[in-house]
């Protein structure tokens, strides 16, 4: 096996962890799909040495994390000016939006956490981004705020809304026990 | 267990379970062009860690080289730089001179930068800007607000 077929096999070892840790971020697919081509022409200029090691996926993991929370800012800060100020009431335009999930669905299937990757997609960008870099990258609040360049106090807030949506959504598609959803307010934000 | 936590909990539970994403089929695809685009460039223009070990390593001797020179220069050699520049012939007098002039010119514009009628005109200029941005954002609100 030459490097290139040995690189290629690789890149098939990994791509989705790398495609799902760019697209929860971005919620983009020509985006995400960017970011992991550019993790991977990075992972090849250091093939030799990312090889030998065990870390080889956390490697991968952080430059596609860091290179899609740069993509955010580089492409978005504009915009975001405008779009972060927000009246509170428009943030409840989204789960207007969203559809109500199909109802025959058996609890687990492709389709259900389709439907579950959509809603998380389609979360406000202010939302989504701190909430996949809690629960899916393991960031703790502080280093989220830090990352984002944003106060502790609004990472907080916007996990808790972020959390409430989707557990709404959870709720309707039968991943959440009806009643079970916690914390309507805000009591431990801020 | 407060709210908040169990919030917490039960949504990173489910959030756990998620699958991950399957790539789109043609990814490896378009990377395997992308790097056999990139091996067809000349190794200087490839990323400097595909370049070959001595080119590196003159690289880095000569910017190594180079910035202990510079310190050291201007460390110890700062007053001899100068005559050396200076007694340089006709063309290091030339250009010394062309430095000099745009150094004064620089100091020239700072002082007529701090006149206090230009202060005023740049003054009027940011609030003009900052009125047209809060404008242009009570706009995109409102109107963003409407659809």
């Amino acid at each position: 096996m030459n490097e290139s077929e040995q690189f290629e096999a690789f890149m098939r070892d990994h791509q989705d962890m790398v495609y799902t840790v760019a697209i929860r971020l971005l919620g983009n697919d020509a985006d995400a799909q960017d970011v992991c081509q550019e993790t991977f022409l990075r992972a090849y200029d250091r093939f030799a040495e990312l090889i030998k090691t065990q870390t080889v996926g956390g490697w991968l993991r952080t430059v596609a994390r860091n290179l899609a929370l740069n993509h955010l800012t580089r492409y978005r800060a504009r915009w975001r000016f405008f779009s972060e100020m927000m009246p509170e009431g428009e943030e409840g335009q989204f789960e207007a939006d969203l559809a109500a999930p199909p109802e025959s669905n058996a609890p687990g299937d492709a389709d259900r956490w389709a439907d579950l990757e959509d809603v998380l997609r389609r979360l406000p960008e202010h939302q989504r981004v701190p909430l996949v870099l809690f629960h899916f990258e393991e960031l703790s609040y502080e280093e989220i705020a830090r990352r984002l360049g944003v106060s502790l106090s609004k990472v907080k807030t916007d996990i808790h809304r972020a959390r409430q949506s989707l557990a709404k959504k959870m709720e309707q598609m039968g991943l959440l026990a009806d009643g079970s959803r916690a914390a309507e307010g805000c009591g431990g934000c801020g | 267990m407060n709210p908040e936590q169990e919030l917490e909990r039960q949504v990173g539970d489910v959030l756990r379970r998620m699958p991950a994403r399957r790539a789109p089929a043609d990814l490896a695809v378009r990377v395997m062009e992308a790097v056999a685009a990139r091996q067809r460039l000349p190794w200087w223009r490839q990323a400097y860690w595909s370049w070959p070990a001595w080119a590196r390593a003159l690289m880095g001797g000569g910017l190594g080289g180079l910035a202990v020179a510079m310190v050291a220069l201007g460390f110890w050699g700062g007053g001899w730089a100068m005559e050396w520049v200076g007694g340089w012939g006709g063309r290091g007098a030339a250009v010394w001179n062309a430095i000099q002039l745009l150094g004064q010119a620089g100091t020239g514009a700072f002082r007529q930068i701090l006149q206090p009628w230009l202060l005023g005109v740049w003054a009027v200029s940011l609030v003009m800007y900052l009125f047209c941005l809060g404008a242009g954002t009570a706009y995109f609100r409102l109107t963003w607000r409407r659809i």
